[in-house]
């Protein structure tokens, strides 16, 4: 398990990147009047960086990462990443609750 | 321009944006955005960077929109079929199909096909499926 506090530099880097500069990752203000509790993090980037986790384990091999974005992921807040090669589970969490979950599935084992 | 003032300037996508075939996009990841990615994530100058196949696939579904306020993505499947370890030129192609939720929500499910342009041969990279559940009404054209 690897603990993950998204920095502002990850943050501004993905936005740039992947030309997403959804108020809902940048503005506290505007992310509380769409009803959320404050910024939220990027979904594709909470896969990626799951992504580098599995990598981490299997490195050059063909993999399917299949995610469910259950709940808001809050900035600014230590969640936890973790990839269990065993079973093949991955997820996010903050405090023991779900923001994402899935499965790894090697290509070609 | 970048923030997100300039963001939402852009057009929003509309539900048949989404479903439209907007024919093979092509993207050119260059030695910044290498760097990007390995700064968003973390990682040192040898990280890996197959994960420019879903900033590829994002940007070749929404092809310079922005998604509808109130949609939601609730799931990202991503097969990579190779490591990416350098930048790579990467040709995408969509394909989309709706259906209805009970609550009148379209459910929107498109693969992104990804294909890395080589000069001895193209290779196929990855497929990357996003689900997105689009509010009521978010049908109408742009």
């Amino acid at each position: 398990m690897s603990a993950w506090t998204p920095t502002e530099e990850q943050l501004q880097a993905w936005g740039r990147l992947s030309e997403d500069y959804n108020p809902l990752h940048f503005d506290g203000e505007f992310a509380v009047r769409q009803g959320l509790d404050g910024r939220i993090v990027f979904g594709a980037l909470a896969l990626a960086r799951l992504a580098a986790v599995v990598r981490e384990s299997i490195p050059n091999q063909g993999v399917v990462i299949d995610v469910r974005f259950r709940r808001p992921m809050p900035v600014g807040e230590e969640l936890d990443v973790d990839y269990d090669q065993e079973t093949g589970i991955v997820h996010v969490r903050l405090h023991d609750n779900d923001l994402v979950t899935g499965t790894v599935e090697l290509l070609h084992p | 321009m970048s923030g997100p003032d300039w963001y939402l300037q852009r057009p929003v996508a509309a539900l048949d944006d989404l479903l439209s075939d907007r024919g093979v996009v092509e993207r050119c990841f260059t030695a910044e955005d290498s760097a990007l990615l390995r700064t968003s994530l973390g990682l040192d100058e040898s990280g890996a960077l197959d994960a420019l196949s879903v900033v590829a696939a994002r940007l070749a579904l929404l092809d310079g929109r922005r998604m509808p306020a109130g949609a939601t993505m609730v799931g990202i499947r991503w097969l990579q079929h190779r490591s990416l370890q350098a930048e790579a030129a990467i040709a995408a192609h969509c394909e989309s199909t709706d259906s209805e939720d009970s609550k009148g929500r379209s459910r929107v499910v498109t693969q992104v096909r990804l294909t890395e342009l080589r000069r001895e041969g193209d290779l196929e990279l990855a497929d990357v499926t996003f689900t997105f559940l689009l509010p009521a009404g978010a049908g109408s054209k742009s």
